[in-house]
C-alpha cells in the first residue's frame, strides 16, 4: 500500500510535468499545423534561464522571468524564423524547427558547458512535507503539481472564458473570419507560439532542479512529449492530459514489475536453461523494458487509431 | 618522376625506420565529453592534464621527449569510440586512454588489438584507467590493453569480504545500469553472497537503462518496500548522484556500498545525509595516508574551481607508470615499453604495486572506505569543499586481490 500510494504520487508529479510540456506543443500544432521539433529545446531553456537568473534574483523571481524570456524567444522565433520560411510550405517549417533544436543545444554547449550545471531546488522548498507510512515526500514534488495544476486551471478558463481566448480559438478555425473582423491573426500565431514555448519553459524550470540540467535533458524529454501528442491526438489538451498521466503512470509503475517471459513459461511448468541462447532476450523483466513501452503504446495507438485518442484529424 | 619517387621512398624510409624515438609523444583521450556523462569525461581530463604536466615538469623522459594530451570524444557511445580512435590515429596518437564505460572499453581493446595486428610497424596501447568489466582481463583480454583500476570481481570479492562480517545485514537490494558492467557487478554480487553469506537475502535486483533515468524515484519507492537495509550500487555519473538525490529526498533509510560514491559531485549531492552510511570500495581515497592527502591538496591547489575532487588514482600511476616505461626503455618504440608494462612494479603513494604479467591488470591496495564528517578535523581532507570525507574501514593488501584469469595473450 506504501508503494501504490507513493508510486502513485510520483506517477502523477512526472504526469502533470509531462502535461504542461506536451500542452504547448500540442496548443501550437492545433493551431499552426506546425509539429515544433524544438519544443523541448524550450524546456531545456526553461531550466538553463532559471539557473542563471536565479543566481542573481533567487529562486522566486525566476520562476516567473524565466518562462518569461523563454516566451520572448519563442516570440521572435515565430516573428523572424517561421514567419518567413512559412510560404515555403508545412515540410520547411518542420525542418526549421528541427535545425533549432540542434541550434539551442550548441548555443547552451557554448554558454554554459556540457556538464551539468549546479541547479538546486531553493532552500524554501527543500524539505519533506508529510511521511506516508516510513517515506517521506519532499515539499517540491507537490509544489510541481501545484503549479501544474494552476497552469492547467488558467489555460482552461483563458482558453474558453476569456476574449483573447475566444479569438485564438476562432483563428484555430476560421482564421480568414477572424482576420475580416479585423483581428491581427499572425499576431495571434506569434501570441500562440510563446504562450507555448512559455509553459515549455516553465516546465523547465521546475523539472530542471528536481531532475537534472544538462545539455542532453533536451534530447531525453524531447521523444516522449511526442509520444504523448501523438497518444492523446494532435492538438487536443484533453486528449494530451489523459496521455499524459497515463504514460506518467505506465512509466512508473513499470519499474516495479520484476515479471519476465521465463517467469511466466516456468509458472506454466516449462523451465528455460541459462545457458540457453534465447534466455538472454526471455529473461528481460517488465521494469527493464519500462523506457521502451510509451513507445509500444504508439505504435499500438497508431495502429489501431491513428488520430489519437481524443484526436479529430484522421491524418 | 623517377627521382621525386625515389625521394619519397628515402624519406618514408627515413621517417618509419629510424623515427623510433619520437620528441613529442601523444596521449589520445578518447572518452565521453558531451552527453549525460560529460562531466565525468572532463574530471579525468584534468586529471590526465595534471600528472601530464608533471612529467613534463621533471623533464626526466630520455632524449627530450615530451607528453602531449589530445582529447577526442567518444560521446560515451562504443560507435563514436571507434570513429573517435581512427581520428586519434591521424593525430599520431601512440597511447590510448579511456575507462568510463566498459562497452566503450570492450569495443576499444578490440579495435586497438586489430590494428596491432595489421600494423606492426604502428603499434598502440591501451591504458584504461576505470572501465572494470572483467571480460577486459579475462576472456576477452588484449596484450595491448592494461587495466590501471581494479576489476569488478576484485571489489565485490573485497566489499562482500566485509558484509559478511557484518553480522547486522540481513538482505541486500542490487541495482546497477543495464550494461556489460553492471551485470557484471550484479552478478558478482550474487554469486560472491551466495558463497559467504548464503543467509542474506538478495531482496532486489534492478537493472535499469544507463544514462536514461532522471528521476530514480520508482527505483527508491522499490527499495523501501522490499524492506532492504542495504543497497549495493556500481552506478557512476548523474545515474550516482540522482540515484542518490533521489534516496535522500524520501528519507530511504539505507546503507549504500559504492563503487563511486566519491565521484564527480558524488558527495556533494550526498551531503551530510551520508554520513556513516555511504561506502565505497576503490584502489584509493584522500584519507589513506599521509601521501594521498597532500596529492589530494596538490590537486585541489591546481583546479580551485573544479567541482570534484581528486578521485583516479589510476590516471597518476597509468601516467607514471609509462614515464617508468619510457625512461627504462630509453626509447618511445611502443614495443619496449608494453614488455617494460608486462611486469613493472612501482612504488606510488599507497605503497608497492605491480602489474600481472598473465593478465596486464594492475595490483594494488584496495580500500573500503566510509564517508564521515571531518568538520573540525585539520588532519583530514574532505571530498568537493563539503566538510565530509571518506575514512579507511578496511585495507586489502594488493596480493590479497589477485584472481584467477582465463586470460591468454
Amino acid at each position: 500500500m506504501e508503494f501504490f500510494l507513493i508510486t502513485l504520487l510520483n506517477s502523477l508529479s512526472y504526469g502533470l510535468l509531462l502535461f504542461m510540456l506536451s500542452s504547448g506543443l500540442t496548443l501550437i500544432f492545433s493551431m499552426m499545423g506546425v509539429l515544433n521539433f524544438a519544443h523541448a529545446s524550450f524546456y531545456m531553456l526553461g531550466a538553463y534561464f532559471a539557473y542563471q537568473t536565479g543566481l542573481f534574483v533567487g529562486f522566486w523571481p525566476a520562476l516567473f522571468l524565466a518562462p518569461l524570456l523563454v516566451g520572448l524567444v519563442g516570440a521572435a522565433t515565430e516573428r523572424y524564423g517561421l514567419r518567413a520560411v512559412h510560404k515555403f510550405g508545412h515540410v520547411a517549417e518542420l525542418l526549421f524547427t528541427f535545425g533549432l533544436a540542434y541550434v539551442i543545444e550548441e548555443i547552451v554547449h557554448l554558454i554554459w558547458g556540457r556538464a551539468p550545471v549546479d541547479y538546486r531546488i531553493p532552500e524554501s522548498l527543500d524539505f519533506t512535507l508529510f511521511t506516508l507510512y516510513q517515506t517521506q515526500y519532499p515539499a517540491y514534488r507537490a509544489f510541481m503539481m501545484l503549479v501544474s495544476v494552476g497552469m492547467l486551471i488558467a489555460l482552461y478558463f483563458t482558453l474558453t472564458k476569456t476574449r483573447i481566448g475566444m479569438i485564438v480559438q476562432a483563428s484555430l478555425t476560421h482564421p480568414d473570419m477572424v482576420q475580416a473582423l479585423g483581428h491581427n491573426v499572425p499576431r495571434v500565431f506569434m501570441l500562440v507560439f510563446a504562450g507555448g514555448c512559455a509553459l515549455a519553459g516553465l516546465a523547465g524550470v521546475l523539472g530542471g532542479n528536481m531532475f537534472i540540467t544538462e545539455p542532453g535533458m533536451a534530447f531525453a524529454v524531447g521523444s516522449i512529449v511526442f509520444v504523448v501528442v501523438v497518444f492523446g491526438g494532435m492538438g487536443s489538451l484533453i486528449g494530451a492530459f489523459i496521455a499524459s498521466l497515463l504514460i506518467g503512470a505506465i512509466q512508473t509503475f513499470s519499474v516495479a514489475i520484476d515479471l519476465s517471459f521465463v517467469d511466466v513459461v516456468s509458472a506454466l511448468g516449462i523451465s528455460v536453461d541459462p545457458d540457453s541462447f534465447w534466455y538472454g532476450g526471455l529473461s528481460i523483466t517488465i521494469s527493464q523494458t519500462a523506457p521502451v513501452l510509451p513507445y509500444l503504446l504508439m505504435v499500438l495507438m497508431l495502429i489501431i487509431r491513428p488520430r489519437g485518442l481524443m484526436g479529430t484529424r484522421e491524418s | 618522376m623517377k627521382i621525386t619517387t625515389l625521394i619519397l621512398i628515402a624519406l618514408t624510409s627515413l621517417l618509419t625506420g629510424c623515427g623510433e624515438t619520437k620528441k613529442e609523444i601523444v596521449i589520445g583521450y578518447i572518452e565521453g565529453l558531451s552527453g549525460p556523462f560529460a562531466n565525468v569525461g572532463e574530471m579525468g581530463l584534468r586529471h590526465l592534464e595534471l600528472e601530464v604536466d608533471a612529467v613534463n615538469e621533471r623533464g626526466e623522459l630520455p632524449e627530450g621527449m615530451r607528453l602531449k594530451v589530445a582529447p577526442f570524444d567518444n560521446k560515451t557511445n562504443p560507435q563514436e569510440a571507434l570513429l573517435a580512435f581512427r581520428s586519434a590515429l591521424d593525430a599520431g596518437v601512440d597511447y590510448v586512454f579511456q575507462g568510463n564505460s566498459s562497452s566503450v572499453a570492450l569495443a576499444l581493446s578490440d579495435a586497438i588489438g586489430k590494428h596491432n595486428q595489421r600494423n606492426p610497424d604502428r603499434q598502440v596501447l591501451f591504458l584504461n584507467y576505470a572501465a572494470v568489466d572483467p571480460a577486459l582481463t579475462n576472456d576477452r583480454c588484449d596484450k595491448s590493453h592494461f587495466r590501471f583500476d581494479a576489476d569488478v570481481d576484485m571489489k565485490i570479492s573485497a566489499l562482500t569480504d566485509y558484509m559478511a562480517s557484518r553480522e547486522d545485514i540481513k538482505s541486500i537490494y542490487l541495482i546497477n545500469q543495464d550494461y556489460s558492467f553492471g551485470q557484471a557487478v550484479s552478478r558478482a554480487a550474487r554469486s560472491m553472497l551466495q558463497e559467504k553469506r548464503p543467509d542474506i537475502k538478495i531482496v532486489g535486483d534492478d537493472l535499469h537503462p544507463i544514462g536514461k533515468v532522471k528521476d530514480f524515484s520508482p527505483y527508491i519507492a522499490k527499495i523501501k518496500s522490499s524492506g532492504a537495509k542495504a543497497v549495493l550500487t556500481g552506478n557512476w555519473g548523474n545515474d550516482m548522484t540522482l540515484l542518490i538525490k533521489s534516496a535522500k529526498q524520501m528519507g530511504a533509510d539505507v546503507d549504500f556500498y559504492t563503487f563511486y560514491a566519491g565521484a564527480a559531485g558524488g558527495v556533494t549531492v550526498i551531503g551530510e545525509s551520508g554520513i556513516d552510511r555511504v561506502y565505497q570500495i576503490t584502489t584509493w581515497h584522500s584519507n589513506a595516508n599521509a601521501e594521498t592527502k597532500s596529492n589530494a591538496r596538490t590537486y585541489a591547489d591546481r583546479y580551485p574551481d573544479a567541482p570534484e575532487s581528486l578521485y583516479y588514482s589510476s590516471i597518476r600511476r597509468a601516467v607514471r607508470m609509462l614515464e617508468k616505461a619510457l625512461i627504462e626503455t630509453g626509447s618511445s618504440d611502443v614495443d619496449g615499453i608494453r614488455s617494460s608494462l608486462s611486469s613493472m612494479t612501482f612504488t606510488d603513494d599507497t605503497g608497492p604495486i605491480s602489474i600481472r604479467p598473465d593478465n596486464h591488470q594492475l595490483l594494488q591496495p584496495l580500500y573500503l572506505s566510509k564517508l564521515i564528517s571531518v568538520e573540525g578535523m585539520s588532519e583530514m581532507v574532505d571530498v568537493e569543499r563539503t566538510g565530509l570525507g571518506f575514512e579507511t574501514i578496511v585495507e586489502i593488501p594488493a596480493e590479497n586481490t589477485r584472481l584467477d584469469t582465463t586470460c591468454q595473450f
